[in-house]
């Protein structure tokens, strides 16, 4: 277990969305130990201050007491699932959220092809089916290839019209979630 | 006896378990890429099957005989799944010299095959669902009508070769008969090669109930207290309970009457399970028999008392069933059990495999976890996506509701999507509390919310997931969270695929 001032830091700025809006947190240790936690809600733009006593556990968890909602106590888990995006598990509920630390942001990583889409897996599985070839044209939610986990077949279809332009998998092929199977050039003509 | 288990996963642990309250030793077996799951620790003895896939490791006959053989097995329990129900394992465990903890080769046969256990359950009296064999392709079209108004409306008609709902027609009068017959037969002659159909009456609103049995070498059978399983996603259970709300005294007596008729009718030794459809009006069909052990056979245990895997290995071992008929199926209180999937419910229940960061499950007052997987075990994607089931048990219905609620926001299962926020949706439910479904309720109530999020936040829990997130990232030194448990999903995963590109069989 660890407590904020082990932790040693200082004030720290973050963007954080969650619920598709996006807030500047800032996190600023209090002399007694606890944290100051401050944002502008983007909805009411009230300025939301709340005072948070933090417990990290063995687990991973946190264990949160907020000092000025009447000591409501909180279990909360946190997972990474892809660089800057947790899960956030409580009270039987799981949310995904984004998270950046405003002084270590770079620009973003590579930008995708302009005009390319990449089809990844959902999960890690195995390639049953490539359903599509290099150079066919495909419609927005085709069905591209077909990937198995856990006896469970899974369609990964196509985010846009337009014409495949590489495939990377094979029938049989072991991918990890988030694997590029197909890359798919999308028809800017097919657009309205 | 030394019990070799041939499985993995939560039933393992519920087996192994059982061997050691026993004092019988133990055997268990599993696959690479289970070498760090519990039920190896459970067990006296562990023998490794093979490489991941089913195929080369868990549904390997020779390899699950030569693992008994190693550890010097002298009775096999399969668990379900897998081999539990492959009349050609039975009879290899049993040419091998040991015990089969289950039925007969010949009974798994009979009641494994569609028509065959359909023409047992006639024979024995129990009634089944409507319906016709292979119709004859030469029938004339007022022959055709007179077998279609025979069975009664609406119908299918469906394919003897069918899967996948194809060379299937519903036919709600005698209008359309003739020509759905004609489409259905050359669908099903397309799509698998054999044209010929039977008709079966569809029973609408139909509950699943089912009945556990117990029966010994000795001619006896109990029968016990029904299940009800309707509450189903694409066929595949969710939530199953004991009792029924839907079931009188009477119906539960009837029940029992043809789950005896027909176990007994095929000598039937072990568990075993009798799925039955129930109409509105009270009646019920027989569907099919498990001639193994359920996954939802806890909420029996919790509210008979009685041990089911225990009685199997004493069955096994020849004794007598000395249970009290009329405690078995005498219900004391009301159990539910939630099946706990590695699935995501907000994207279409996508199997979720991956790495359990951190793991508590819950406990207190009338909980049982019944799991197969702790925190720093790796969830394959090889097998089904199961990872526990949490029973509650309450003195009635609407308090083991509540029960299971609580239970199930204590779960927290880190690194990992679980279907939990959707359980805790059915739970919710006015038409889970009152009892009022049917096979098709889930599907349809799952229809009607077009994708919602099971998460939808309020703007207290809004408020503190942004806390959370923050802290969170702040704790991590400006990182948001600890290195992602990708790298060893992914190493796995390299490994699998190198193994299977140089041909290890």
């Amino acid at each position: 277990m660890s407590s904020a001032t082990e932790s040693g830091r200082g004030r720290a700025r973050f963007e954080v969305e969650v619920a598709g809006r996006s807030r500047q947190v800032e996190v600023t240790p209090a002399e007694d130990g606890r944290l100051v936690v401050t944002w502008v809600d983007p909805v009411t733009a009230i300025h939301v201050t709340r005072l948070a006593d933090v417990i990290r556990l063995a687990s991973g968890a946190l264990s949160l007491v907020l000092g000025d909602s009447g000591h409501a106590s909180h279990e909360i888990t946190g997972h990474e699932t892809a660089p800057g995006e947790l899960l956030l598990g409580f009270d039987g509920r799981r949310v995904q959220v984004r998270v950046a630390d405003q002084r270590r942001r770079k620009s973003a990583a590579a930008a995708p092809v302009e005009g390319e889409a990449s089809v990844t897996a959902p999960m890690p599985g195995k390639v049953v089916r490539v359903l599509a070839a290099i150079g066919d044209t495909v419609e927005e939610g085709q069905g591209l290839a077909v990937v198995e986990a856990m006896k469970m077949e899974n369609e990964v279809s196509s985010p846009a019209a337009g014409i495949v332009s590489d495939v990377r998998v094979t029938d049989g092929d072991s991918v990890d979630a988030g694997a590029v199977l197909l890359v798919v050039r999308i028809d800017a003509e097919g657009d309205d | 006896m030394k019990i070799l288990v041939a499985n993995r996963g939560e039933i393992a642990v519920r087996v192994l378990r059982a061997c050691r309250e026993m004092g019988v030793g133990s055997v268990a077996v599993y696959s690479e890429c289970d070498r760090t799951a519990p039920h190896v620790r459970m067990a006296d003895h562990a023998v490794e099957l093979g490489p991941g896939p089913p195929g080369e490791s868990y549904l390997h006959i020779e390899r699950v005989l030569a693992a008994a053989r190693a550890a010097e097995a002298t009775a096999v329990h399969p668990g379900y799944g897998f081999l539990a129900e492959n009349p050609t394992f039975a009879r290899a465990v049993v040419d091998a010299g040991l015990t089969f903890i289950g039925p007969d080769a010949d009974v798994i046969e009979i009641m494994g095959g569609k028509t065959a256990a359909r023409r047992a359950a006639i024979d024995a009296g129990v009634p089944v669902v409507p319906g016709t064999e292979a119709l004859d392709p030469s029938l004339s079209e007022e022959e055709l009508r007179a077998r279609t108004d025979e069975v009664g409306y609406p119908l299918f008609i469906k394919a003897v070769a069918g899967g996948g709902g194809r060379g299937m027609r519903r036919v709600d009068t005698s209008d359309g008969v003739v020509l759905a017959v004609a489409s259905a037969r050359s669908e099903a002659e397309t799509a698998f090669g054999d044209g010929s159909v039977y008709l079966e009456r569809l029973v609408e609103k139909a509950r699943h109930i089912e009945v556990q049995v117990l029966g010994d070498t000795h001619g006896t059978v109990v029968p016990f207290v029904e299940r009800e399983c309707s509450i189903q996603r694409r066929h595949q259970k969710v939530i199953e309970e004991s009792p029924s709300v839907a079931v009188t005294l009477e119906v539960r007596r009837a029940l029992a009457d043809a789950a005896v008729a027909l176990s007994s009718a095929v000598s039937y030794v072990g568990a075993g399970t009798l799925e039955f459809l129930l109409d509105c009006d009270g009646q019920f069909y027989f569907l099919e028999m498990n001639t193994r052990l359920q996954v939802e056979h806890p909420v029996t245990e919790m509210v008979s008392g009685i041990d089911l895997v225990h009685w199997q290995i004493r069955i096994a071992q020849g004794e007598r069933l000395t249970i009290d008929p009329k405690r078995a199926l005498t219900p004391v209180g009301h159990a539910i059990e939630s099946r706990v999937y590695a699935e995501d419910p907000d994207r279409g229940f996508l199997p979720s495999p991956g790495l359990i960061t951190s793991l508590r499950s819950p406990s207190g007052p009338g909980i049982r976890d019944d799991g197969g997987v702790e925190a720093g075990f790796e969830v394959p994607v090889f097998y089904d996506s199961m990872i526990s089931k949490v029973i509650a048990w309450a003195p009635d219905r609407e308090a083991a509701i509540i029960r299971m609620h609580r239970a199930l926001r204590e779960y927290e299962i880190g690194g990992l999507i679980t279907v939990i926020p959707a359980l805790l949706w059915i739970l919710e439910q006015k038409d889970f509390a009152t009892g009022e479904f049917d096979t098709g309720y889930l599907d349809r109530a799952l229809t009607e919310r077009a994708g919602e999020s099971f998460s939808v936040l309020s703007q207290r829990e809004e408020e503190l997931a942004v806390i959370a997130a923050a802290l969170l990232a702040y704790f991590s030194g400006g990182e948001p969270a600890p290195a992602p448990p990708v790298v060893t999903t992914a190493s796995a995963w390299r490994q699998a695929a190198r193994s299977e590109a140089v041909g290890e069989r």
